[in-house]
C-alpha cells in the first residue's frame, strides 16, 4: 500500500522553513515555496538529483549568481535543510534589508538611459546591457579604429549609479566619472581616448620598431616600454600618456661601462629636445643612435646554461614575468639578477639592510651589491 | 614549463644542460637523474677510474646547498674524502652561493680529485665514519687544507 508519510527531515524542514513544501513529480523530488528574509519573501524551487540539490535562484537576486555558482559545490550531498540555509545566509549577506523596494526606480532609470545611449552614439561598436542590469559591456573604435573596451558597473547601494568597472587605459579610476547618467560617463571616457590620441600612435610605434622586452602583453594601460638595445642593455621609456611633448622618463639597465655614454648622450642632448616634433625619433636623438636596434639573430647561446641577461640565481630571464633589473655596477661583472632572488639570497646571509635596499656582495665578482627590498 | 617552482625550473635547466652538453669526464646517469658518473682524469692517480656522485637538493635550491656524496662501490681514496663518501669541501656548506650549480660542483670535485699527491683517506677517517650524521650538511667542517 503506498502511504504518503513525512519524513524526519521533512518535518525540520517545515518547522524552519514553513511555506516550503515536498512535491514527487515523475518521481523525482521537488521543493517549491518561498521563505521570508527580513519580511522579503522569495520564491525557491530546489530539484533533488542523485548528484545533489539544484537550487534555482529567486529572479530578484540575479546579480548574486556569480556567488551562489562558487557556492553550489558545497552543497552536494547535503540535507535539504542545509541547502536552504546556504541560500538564506547569502541573500542576507548580500541584500540590505530594504533595498529591493527601491530598486526598481534604478531598473527604469537603466533601462531608459541603455537605450537613449544606443540610439545616439555612432562611435559604438557594440553595446551590451546584461540580462540582470548589473552591468553594460561597451566597445567603441577612436579616430584610429582601434577598439576600446570598458564595463560600466550599475551601482545599486545608493552611489552615483553608473560607473566605469573595467577598462584599459592609463588612467587612474579616480579620474573617471561616476554619474548617473550613463551619457555623462561615456562621453568623458571618450574624451579621454580621444586626448589619448597621440600617445597610442607613440606606443603603437615603439611596438611596431623595436625590439620590446617588457611589457611581453603589452596593454593601452601601460605607458613604460623596455627596450632591447644590445645584450645585457636596455631601456625603459616612460611616457607621461597626457604630456606627450614633456620629455620621457628613461633609464638605462646594464653595467655601468655600458649605460654611462648613454647618460651623457642624454645630458649632452637635452637641448636640442625638440616637444614639436616626433616624439619617437626625438628620444632616438636624444639617447644618440642613428636608428633603434632591432631585434637580435636568434643567438648561438641556445644551449648555454645562463645567458647573458638572465638571472645568475634562478638562472632564467623572466621570474612571475618580471625580468632580472638589479645588475652588478662593476665595470667587467655586469652579472643580473632578479630582485626577489637576489634579496631572498642576502636575507639568507643576515646581510646589512639600509632604509629600503639591502646591501651584500655580488655572487660572482664578489663586490657590493645593493638590492631594493621588494615590497 | 609552466607549473614548475622557479627552483624546479632551473633544475630542469641544469638537468638538460648536463645531459646534453657534459663537461669532460662527468655523464648523467639515464636512470637516476640524481646521480652523475665521474671519470678520473687522465694525467692524474685517479686515470681510468669511475666514481659516482649523488646530488640531493631541498627545495630551498639554490638558496642552500645541495648534499653532495660519493656513491657506490668504489670511493675515492683522497685526503679530504671520508670513506663513507663524504666530502669535505667549502663550497659544499660555508661558501656555497647560488650562483653555483651541478656542474660547477662536479668541476671543483674533478679539480680537488685531480691536485691529490698521494692516495689516502683523511686523518680522522674511522672516527668520523663511526660518528658522523648521514648528511654531510650536518658536519661542521674544519677546511684545513687548501692545498689539496
Amino acid at each position: 500500500m503506498d502511504i504518503d508519510v513525512m519524513d524526519n527531515e521533512e518535518i525540520t524542514m517545515l518547522l524552519k522553513y514553513p511555506m516550503m513544501r515536498k512535491i514527487v513529480k515523475n518521481g523525482v523530488v521537488h521543493y517549491q515555496g518561498a521563505i521570508d528574509i527580513n519580511e522579503i519573501i522569495y520564491k525557491v524551487s530546489v530539484i533533488e538529483t542523485d548528484k545533489g540539490y539544484i537550487v534555482e535562484l529567486p529572479t530578484e537576486c540575479g546579480h548574486l549568481h556569480d556567488d551562489f555558482v562558487a557556492l553550489q559545490p558545497t552543497l552536494h550531498l547535503r540535507r535539504i535543510i542545509s541547502c536552504l540555509d546556504a541560500l538564506k545566509n547569502l541573500i542576507e549577506k548580500n541584500v540590505p534589508s530594504n533595498a529591493l523596494a527601491n530598486n526598481c526606480d534604478i531598473y527604469i532609470q537603466v533601462l531608459f538611459e541603455y537605450s537613449e545611449f544606443t540610439k545616439f552614439h555612432v562611435s559604438l561598436k557594440s553595446c551590451y546591457l546584461h540580462h540582470d542590469l548589473s552591468k553594460i559591456t561597451v566597445k567603441m573604435l577612436d579616430e584610429q579604429n582601434k577598439e576600446h573596451c570598458l564595463v560600466i558597473k550599475v551601482n545599486y547601494d545608493g552611489r552615483e549609479i553608473f560607473e566605469i568597472s573595467d577598462y584599459d587605459l592609463p588612467v587612474e579610476k579616480e579620474e573617471l566619472k561616476v554619474s548617473s547618467s550613463l551619457r555623462v560617463v561615456y562621453d568623458h571616457f571618450a574624451g579621454i581616448v580621444n586626448e589619448l590620441q597621440p600617445y597610442f600612435r607613440l606606443m603603437d610605434e615603439f611596438d611596431r620598431n623595436c625590439y620590446i622586452l617588457d611589457p611581453v602583453d603589452h596593454k593601452n594601460r601601460h605607458n613604460y616600454r623596455r627596450v632591447w638595445l644590445d645584450d645585457n642593455l636596455s631601456m625603459i621609456i616612460t611616457i607621461n600618456p597626457f604630456r606627450m611633448c614633456q620629455l620621457p622618463e628613461i633609464k638605462f639597465l646594464g653595467p655601468d661601462r655600458l649605460t654611462e655614454s648613454y647618460y651623457s648622450n642624454i645630458n649632452r642632448n637635452i637641448l636640442e629636445w625638440n616637444a614639436n616634433e616626433d616624439v619617437f625619433m626625438e628620444i632616438l636623438k636624444l639617447i644618440g643612435l642613428e636608428e633603434y636596434p632591432l631585434k637580435p639573430q636568434i643567438t648561438i647561446q641556445e644551449d648555454v646554461l645562463v645567458k647573458s641577461g638572465d638571472c645568475c640565481i634562478c638562472f632564467s630571464s623572466r621570474l612571475n614575468n618580471k625580468l632580472p633589473e638589479v645588475i652588478c655596477k662593476h665595470p667587467f661583472c655586469g652579472n643580473s639578477y632578479h630582485v626577489e632572488c637576489l634579496y631572498e639570497w642576502l636575507i639568507s646571509l643576515n646581510a646589512r639592510k639600509v632604509f629600503t635596499t639591502i646591501i651584500g656582495q655580488c655572487l660572482n665578482c664578489e663586490k657590493n651589491i645593493s638590492c631594493p627590498i621588494p615590497s | 614549463m609552466a607549473g614548475l617552482s622557479p627552483s624546479e625550473r632551473r633544475l630542469q635547466k641544469e638537468l638538460m644542460s648536463l645531459v646534453k652538453e657534459p663537461p669532460p669526464g662527468v655523464s648523467v646517469d639515464p636512470d637516476i637523474a640524481e646521480r652523475n658518473l665521474l671519470q678520473g682524469a687522465a694525467g692524474t692517480l685517479y686515470e681510468g677510474e669511475r666514481f659516482q656522485l649523488q646530488f640531493k637538493f631541498s627545495n630551498k635550491y639554490p638558496f642552500d646547498s645541495p648534499e653532495v656524496t660519493f656513491v657506490g662501490q668504489n670511493i675515492p681514496i683522497h685526503p679530504h674524502v671520508y670513506s663513507n663518501g663524504h666530502i669535505c669541501l667549502s663550497i659544499l656548506t660555508d661558501d656555497w652561493s647560488p650562483a653555483l650549480s651541478v656542474q660547477s660542483v662536479c668541476l671543483s670535485i674533478m679539480s680537488m680529485l685531480s691536485s691529490c699527491k698521494e692516495k689516502q683517506r683523511p686523518p680522522d677517517n674511522a672516527f668520523y665514519v663511526k660518528t658522523c650524521n648521514k648528511n654531510p650538511k650536518k658536519t661542521k667542517w674544519w677546511y684545513h687544507d687548501d692545498s689539496v
